[in-house]
């Protein structure tokens, strides 16, 4: 093993950092059907009063991740403008109205 | 997708201005003294948009702490690891390389010429230079065997491993022994380019893919386009 190599490796030399802004891992507090869910969250700033926020499971049941999912954008509908599942259900939406002129 | 601001065709200063007014900023201070994006996109490997959409993250960055335009050492600390009192002899050297003014804050244009460097459309040369300077801490045009080993033990002592200093001095000895072709105890920048040319990986972090699709991330909602006089 090359010394450079070692060094190269230091997390003091990784710049992606500058890029990863308001990035947060969450863990649930209570032990799922595979163990602790876990997902990361990353908060992009498109203007002042809009943001999107991309989630992404780490770990733990996917169903349950899901029900998650859900429960934040239910709870969060008055601030929501879309989310992945409105989107894909609005492009459906059009395609069916398309097909039916 | 984002079908939320008209894409408005303006001038880099009234950008600002645009900004400050219409997405009502709280009035923030800025440094005046900001380049011109297209001054910064010919000297860089940056596009014009790439330029401005950088500056979103260095606004972002410089205003962490202090409100004013800079990126100090702390601001840098904080963007990078998220954590502004972790002591890291890598960060402050990276800063100290950027700070080419030398006066411990960062202004945009330091910011955007040294992370020119990392973008992957940079030249290799660039970024062997870049490394090179990086482990040459004390500035003498040569890396010597004790700021390796300097490096490997902060670098280590980061990971939470700790090797004995035999297996170090081990390491070390075989590092010099196939980069050090001078025999003279010290890695100068031809040794140093030759002993990267054979192991491209050693500048694996001198790339950032970020910055590629830094629009995307950093969207700055001005089109630069010359609005013509009439």
């Amino acid at each position: 093993m090359n010394a450079f190599q070692i060094i190269s490796m230091s997390p003091g030399l990784d710049l992606s950092g500058l890029f990863q802004k308001h990035k947060m891992k969450l863990q649930g507090d209570k032990m799922g059907r595979k163990g602790y869910l876990s997902l990361s969250a990353e908060i992009f700033e498109v203007a002042s009063s809009l943001h999107m926020v991309e989630l992404r499971k780490l770990d733990g049941d996917t169903l349950e991740y899901h029900k998650f999912e859900k429960n934040l954008s239910t709870g969060l509908k008055d601030i929501v403008w879309l989310t992945e599942v409105n989107i894909a259900k609005s492009i459906d939406k059009e395609k069916q109205q398309m097909q039916s002129l | 997708m984002w079908q939320c601001l008209d894409h408005v065709s303006l001038g880099f200063h009234h950008m600002l201005d645009f900004l400050l007014g219409c997405c009502q900023t709280k009035g923030r201070k800025y440094s005046r003294d900001i380049e011109d994006p297209e001054t910064i996109a010919h000297d860089t490997s940056f596009s014009v948009s790439e330029v401005e959409a950088l500056y979103e993250l260095f606004k972002k960055i410089s205003s962490a702490v202090i409100d004013d335009g800079l990126i100090n050492k702390e601001e840098f600390k904080l963007a990078l690891f998220k954590n502004n009192k972790k002591e890291s002899l890598f960060a402050d050297r990276v800063f100290d390389l950027f700070d080419i003014k030398h006066n411990n804050v960062l202004d945009f244009g330091e910011f955007a010429r040294a992370l020119s460097v990392f973008h992957p459309n940079a030249s290799v040369e660039d970024k062997i230079e870049f490394a090179f300077q990086l482990y040459d801490f004390k500035q003498q045009g040569f890396i010597e065997r004790s700021e390796v080993k300097r490096m490997v033990v902060a670098t280590l002592a980061e990971a939470g491993m700790n090797l004995s200093d035999d297996v170090i001095e081990n390491i070390i000895d075989k590092t010099f022994e196939e980069a050090d072709t001078k025999h003279d105890g010290k890695i100068d920048k031809e040794e140093w380019r030759s002993l990267v040319q054979r192991h491209p990986s050693l500048l694996k972090n001198m790339t950032l893919p970020y910055l590629k699709d830094i629009t995307t991330s950093f969207p700055s909602f001005v089109f630069h386009s010359r609005v013509e006089d009439s």
